[in-house]
């Protein structure tokens, strides 16, 4: 039997193997990539209807729920997709899978993401709040909450992703 | 444009005089991922107290071994 063909252990891998992304952060760019995909797939529908008719009689809901449930659905297909495409990679370049382990480090990175998408979640939250007070169109009140919620998305994990790149 | 933390450490020096503990060994010793050990190393990320002992234990070494804060012995 060919000992060359076992998966070696994780714990023997060498210092200078290569240094795949761990789980989490393949997890934020998937999630950075969809979320942004599918918002940018909504304004391509919604942005035309709303400079060709009156913006009380455009159909945002419809395409609006499309937006949320791709959002929704290709985070997770990706988030699984990603990690058989890292499985097979590391299979390929070394034979040995890293761990899939979630640390402290992952967990405050997660927290300084989370406190960036709060404050513009926060801010989206009230300018809404200041919409409906002038009673402004529901197109205007939905639109800007999901604006809001698509760059709070972005920057939390834009926040994350320096942070794996470059420090916490 | 790395962020450096004002905590050095010696992980990788004390890793090599004992000769066998790879970066991942260290890491699944203590139950965090490979990348979380090169962030140490590199300085890009300070583990808490508690992560701290769990790698002096696994070196074998006083925490203040692994460890360091220059700025503590300027004050």
């Amino acid at each position: 039997m060919n000992a060359t063909c076992e998966p070696s252990s994780p714990t023997s891998m060498p210092d200078d193997a290569p240094v795949p992304m761990t789980s989490e952060e393949r997890g934020v760019w998937v999630f950075l990539i969809t979320n942004l995909a599918a918002a940018i797939a909504y304004g391509f529908v919604i942005v035309p209807r709303a400079l060709s008719q009156p913006i009380d009689e455009v159909s945002w809901v419809t395409p609006m729920l499309w937006a949320i449930g791709l959002q929704i659905v290709g985070t997770i297909v990706g988030s699984i997709v990603a990690a058989i495409g890292s499985a097979v990679g590391q299979t390929l370049r070394g034979g040995t899978i890293e761990p899939d382990v979630t640390d402290e480090r992952d967990k405050e990175i997660a927290r300084q993401g989370s406190r960036v998408s709060y404050a513009v979640l926060g801010t989206g939250t009230l300018a809404a709040l200041i919409l409906a007070m002038l009673s402004a169109d529901t197109f205007w009140i939905g639109n800007t909450i999901f604006a809001f919620g698509v760059v709070g998305s972005a920057a939390e994990a834009i926040v994350k992703i320096r942070a794996y790149r470059w420090g916490v | 444009m790395t962020r450096s933390t004002r905590v050095t450490n010696s992980i990788r020096q004390l890793r090599a005089e004992r000769g066998d503990v790879t970066q991942a060994e260290l890491a699944s010793r203590i139950g965090v991922t490979r990348q979380t050990i090169i962030a140490i190393e590199q300085g890009r990320y300070s583990p808490s107290l508690e992560m701290a002992f769990q790698i002096a234990h696994v070196l074998g070494v006083p925490l203040d071994q692994v460890f360091q804060y220059p700025d503590a012995a300027q004050h």
